[in-house]
């Protein structure tokens, strides 16, 4: 499967959050956008599984706090 | 007087009830049918999978109270990859809830403990609401005495429930029928004569809470053959090696983890960090890492509010910071208001008592393996930032001095099995065995 890319992570935050405004960039933490908190943190987790048909484990989406590291993550699992 | 706020059952009603009555009632709920062991476990996984998916949209219900809460976790955590994980882990084989399975050459099942009664503590709803959840897939009735500070969070999670109907395969499976099993009660904590009526019934005790609440509980009168799952005080802290104290990225990724271990709950969980070891015997590194997490905090504190800090709470910051100001071994950084706090001690190693309301201590050790040796009485979770070739002999100490979890840092929050150092699922069941067919 072809490797995701910003567009698209941008487009799950976007969905998952319902990012209006937000400048939204690839070195964005957690703590700066805007909804981004725990429950906030499963929507993007499971907008990111919906699309992929992939099933994250616990563990593995707790401390992705950037949206680089959600990008890394959801490509990781593409491979496996 | 004793409080019935949640029950299924038409002649059940939430309200407040004398003594007696109450006992009526409950004996009523006893001797109602266990409907859960006709329900197969594999369809409430699904049934708890619906559930995550339902409750993380915005639109639900319940959506603006997990947020206030924090419950976000529950979600990630009811869904079905999750849930079968922990229970197999638990079990061997979570089938073995349901019918006999052949582990390790025999034939056993796990029947259901029978009557759990959970006292939940006031400071994290999340693990009282998870303990629920576990009691109900081992397919056990309960009983759960709910604190004052948060009477109506339960209630109001299982009235969501409730209105629920799932359609699993070909059936309709109602939120009714899942919650036959449970009851939600409120009762004054020196209302001994109630706790003791409740601490009769229980096949199994399940106590959260501090000394006084855990020594209440574990004092009153039970069935001879109960038994008791404590989940009593503990305090938790993390140690970061030199290895990890190098570069400044590094140490600000750190830094950031940290804030979430301790700003989840307010570290009001056991499993929150209130010390720090760092491996150095420079100032200039421990200031410079003090820097980081300073920032970090100041960051996150803008985004989400302090909460229920007391009078007290202030005065006894306050002290603090006086007397971490005037010490020549000592160093603060804080902001002028009172939402947190980093108290650094060049000198004193031992671990200093929380004063949670997002303060964290930073303490000198010249090597990790020093650290243990510090563990106060009753210390539950280290996160650890330590590489992998060093980690297995500190953690090996650790548990040598009582530590009951490791983790990395930034996971501190995560709830998982084992905790407190058994399997609560685990404990929920009766194993039989049974002749092989």
């Amino acid at each position: 499967m072809k490797k995701l890319n910003f567009a698209y992570i941008k487009d799950v935050f976007e969905t998952a959050l319902d990012l209006e405004d937000f400048d939204l960039k690839l070195t964005s933490k957690f703590e700066e956008v805007p909804d981004w908190d725990s429950m906030g943190h499963m929507r993007i987790i499971l907008e990111l599984e919906e699309r992929l048909g992939i099933a994250f484990e616990i563990d593995e989406v707790i401390d992705v706090d950037t949206v680089e590291k959600i990008l890394q993550l959801a490509n990781s699992k593409l491979k496996t | 007087m004793p409080e019935i706020l949640f029950s299924t059952s038409k002649s059940i009603i939430p309200e407040t009830y004398s003594n007696k009555d109450f006992y009526d009632k409950v004996e009523l709920f006893l001797n109602n049918e266990n409907i859960l062991q006709k329900v197969h476990v594999s369809d409430l996984l699904l049934i708890f999978d619906k559930l995550s998916q339902q409750w993380q949209k915005k639109d639900a219900c319940l959506f603006q109270l997990f947020k206030e809460l924090n419950l976000g976790f529950l979600i990630g955590w009811l869904k079905r990859n999750n849930l079968e994980h922990t229970l197999n882990f638990s079990l061997g084989d979570y089938n073995v809830l349901d019918k006999p399975v052949l582990l390790n050459k025999r034939n056993i099942i796990a029947a259901p403990k029978g009557l759990l009664v959970h006292w939940i503590s006031g400071n994290v709803p999340l693990l009282g609401i998870i303990s629920l959840f576990q009691a109900i897939l081992t397919k056990n009735k309960n009983i759960i005495k709910v604190p004052s500070s948060f009477k109506s969070v339960i209630p109001s999670i299982l009235e969501d429930i409730r209105k629920k109907k799932f359609k699993i395969k070909n059936s309709i499976i109602t939120g009714e029928q899942i919650l036959k099993s449970v009851l939600i009660v409120h009762v004054e904590k020196n209302d001994f004569e109630t706790q003791t009526f409740l601490s009769k019934k229980a096949d199994l005790r399940i106590a959260w809470g501090g000394r006084e609440a855990i020594e209440n509980i574990t004092n009153l009168n039970k069935k001879i053959d109960s038994e008791d799952l404590i989940m009593g005080p503990k305090t938790s802290l993390g140690v970061i090696s030199k290895e990890f104290l190098r570069d400044i990225e590094t140490i600000i990724d750190l830094s950031r983890k940290i804030t979430r271990d301790v700003f989840t709950f307010d570290q009001m969980g056991c499993n929150s960090p209130h010390n720090l070891y760092l491996e150095t015997k420079s100032k200039s590194t421990i200031n410079k890492f003090a820097d980081e997490l300073y920032k970090s905090f100041c960051s996150e504190s803008k985004r989400l509010e302090l909460n229920n800090r007391e009078p007290i709470d202030t005065y006894n910051i306050l002290c603090e910071r006086v007397f971490y100001t005037v010490q020549e071994d000592k160093n603060l950084k804080c902001e002028k208001g009172y939402d947190h706090n980093i108290f650094i001690d060049y000198k004193n190693k031992k671990p200093s008592a929380p004063l949670y309301n997002r303060s964290i201590y930073l303490k000198m050790v010249n090597n990790i393996n020093d650290a243990p040796l510090y563990f106060p009485y009753g210390v539950q979770t280290i996160g650890i930032a330590i590489p992998k070739k060093r980690a297995i002999s500190f953690i090996k100490l650790g548990i040598n001095y009582g530590a009951l979890r490791f983790t990395e840092i930034g996971k501190m929050g995560i709830y998982d099995a084992p905790w407190d150092g058994v399997m609560p699922i685990n404990r929920m069941v009766k194993w039989i065995s049974i002749p092989q067919q």
